[in-house]
């Protein structure tokens, strides 16, 4: 018996890097998962290793910034758990990459849709089926607490996610919903390489890559990490008991926020 | 986690005679670690070393006030004449002496606050950091009155704020060390030195007084078992190297 047999688990994003430890961590604690991606192979491949470590998997392609999409998986989820115990969001990305003087305005709203309305889409549809007693841990950025170049979109919707964990954790305490934020410092994983979607490098590969220093707009003293080291983190910020913290903010970047 | 992950390694505590500081020794010896302790009287810490002793680890008590450079230049000096290095700086000792108003402060007990804690955790890390070996963990025991402004108690809030301040210099400066600098915020917890419980003479009779609730200026707010800390430094200690540097841990209820 796991710390977590018998709660219910969703990790969106939920088919690589992250996500997939995420999802990993919590079945290896017991916890049964759901996870959804828009990549159904790569869902696949995760549900494969949640089952083998014993838990139910729940898949769903779901584009996270569309209403429909997002509430036609939740509803297919709560039919099949009736409940969800931890809800994590981790579906993210930077789409936009340029200054804002040459930024494209369809992908910065895409960028924001998919980091915070997403994040806000998953917790609304679910908020009346997740346990009181239960989590919602978000997944932020140190990107969310600092500017940096490049990356307005980004930076800007990490920090509305950041506070948007800091209303809900003012929401929904009377509920003993605790609510956190996780950043994870710069993690090895094809969104972090910029990878072309058709032709994404394995992790073992990106670790490999920046084994003696980061990439350049990151200090030199932070470490690019295995997702497995996150995924460790949010199992551990789920295994907090009722009362533990809410409306903090865990990390493990190497550099103050 | 492994019961003896810290096996072999020498811990420091302030303020480990009593509450916060006292769970945070205990749970370090029982992963292994050998501790040493002050505070400023002996009685406590002498009790805590006794029960350090018992679990089969060294332990050393010297009291010691951390305001003072001297005292704790001599402490962490003995230190490592008994044990040869630091591997884990917990500067807990700390506490809130004059709470009021600034316009009713005097000088004297508004620079004490800050003198325990904020130089305190200075003169601490100042006096052990040659000693500190790479994979070394600093944890300052922080508080959120650190970071949100609240009427009544400035001198606390500002040497917290300070020591928060402290806690990220360092880490930009020490990285290259491999050692590792964090915060942690405990929240409301059960000690003898809170000014918000009726009944304050044990760690019993204030959870005895919140059990199933919360103090009126904070209703999120949970009051915490000292042991819970033991349980969070145990944890941002055993982190393995490279692990995170420059941030805090927080078992509060609220945001900041």
């Amino acid at each position: 018996m796991g710390k977590l047999s018998g709660r219910v688990a969703l990790v969106t994003g939920g088919g690589r890097g992250i996500g997939r430890s995420t999802a990993i961590a919590l079945a290896g604690a017991g916890a049964d998962i759901a996870i959804c991606s828009r990549t159904q192979a790569e869902l696949n491949e995760v549900a494969g290793q949640v089952k083998a470590a014993g838990s139910d998997c729940f898949t769903g392609v779901v584009d996270v910034t569309e209403r429909e999409s997002v509430e036609a998986f939740c509803k297919g989820l709560v039919e099949h758990y009736s409940r969800v115990d931890i809800l994590v969001n981790n579906a993210g990305g930077g789409l936009e990459q340029s200054v804002v003087a040459e930024a494209d305005a369809d992908l910065w709203r895409r960028t924001v849709e998919v980091n915070l309305f997403g994040t806000f889409l998953f917790t609304r549809t679910l908020l009346k089926h997740i346990s009181d007693g239960g989590k919602i841990i978000n997944v932020s950025s140190g990107m969310g607490l600092k500017a940096r170049m490049q990356a307005s979109a980004y930076n800007v919707a990490k920090a509305g996610v950041h506070m948007f964990t800091e209303c809900l954790a003012n929401e929904l305490w009377p509920r003993r919903i605790d609510v956190n934020n996780l950043v994870p410092g710069p993690v090895a994983t094809s969104t972090f390489n910029r990878d072309d979607p058709a032709n994404r490098t394995p992790t073992e590969d990106i670790l490999a890559k920046f084994a003696d220093a980061p990439p350049a707009h990151f200090p030199e003293f932070e470490r690019v990490k295995h997702p497995d080291e996150v995924g460790e983190l949010a199992l551990w910020i789920a295994l907090r008991p009722e009362g533990g913290p809410t409306g903090q903010t865990f990390s493990l970047a190497r550099r103050p926020l | 986690m492994s019961e003896q992950n810290l096996a072999g390694k020498v811990a420091v505590v302030t303020g480990g005679g009593r509450g916060i500081g006292r769970s945070i020794a205990l749970y370090l010896a029982k992963a292994g670690a050998d501790v040493a302790l002050c505070s400023r009287s002996s009685g406590e810490i002498d009790a805590v070393a006794g029960e350090i002793r018992a679990l089969g680890r060294r332990a050393l008590a010297m009291p010691v006030d951390v305001a003072d450079w001297e005292p704790v230049a001599a402490f962490a000096g003995a230190v490592v004449a008994e044990f040869g290095q630091i591997d884990i700086l917990v500067n807990n000792a700390g506490g809130g002496f004059e709470v009021t108003p600034l316009a009713e402060s005097t000088p004297s007990g508004w620079r004490e606050a800050v003198e325990i804690n904020l130089f305190g955790t200075y003169h601490m890390i100042r006096a052990c950091l040659d000693d500190i070996p790479s994979g070394g963990k600093i944890i300052n025991i922080t508080s959120g009155m650190g970071l949100e402004p609240r009427p009544g108690n400035s001198s606390y809030s500002a040497a917290k704020a300070g020591a928060h301040m402290l806690t990220r210099c360092l880490s930009l400066e020490i990285w290259d060390r491999g050692i590792d600098v964090n915060d942690i915020i405990p929240g409301l917890v059960a000690t003898t030195n809170v000014d918000w419980a009726k009944d304050r003479s044990s760690v019993e009779s204030v959870l005895a007084e919140f059990e199933g609730k919360s103090p009126p200026f904070a209703p999120s707010e949970r009051v915490k078992h000292p042991d819970e800390l033991g349980e969070l430094v145990l944890w941002v200690a055993s982190m393995p190297p490279g692990g995170p540097t420059g941030q805090s841990f927080s078992l509060a209820r609220r945001p900041f």
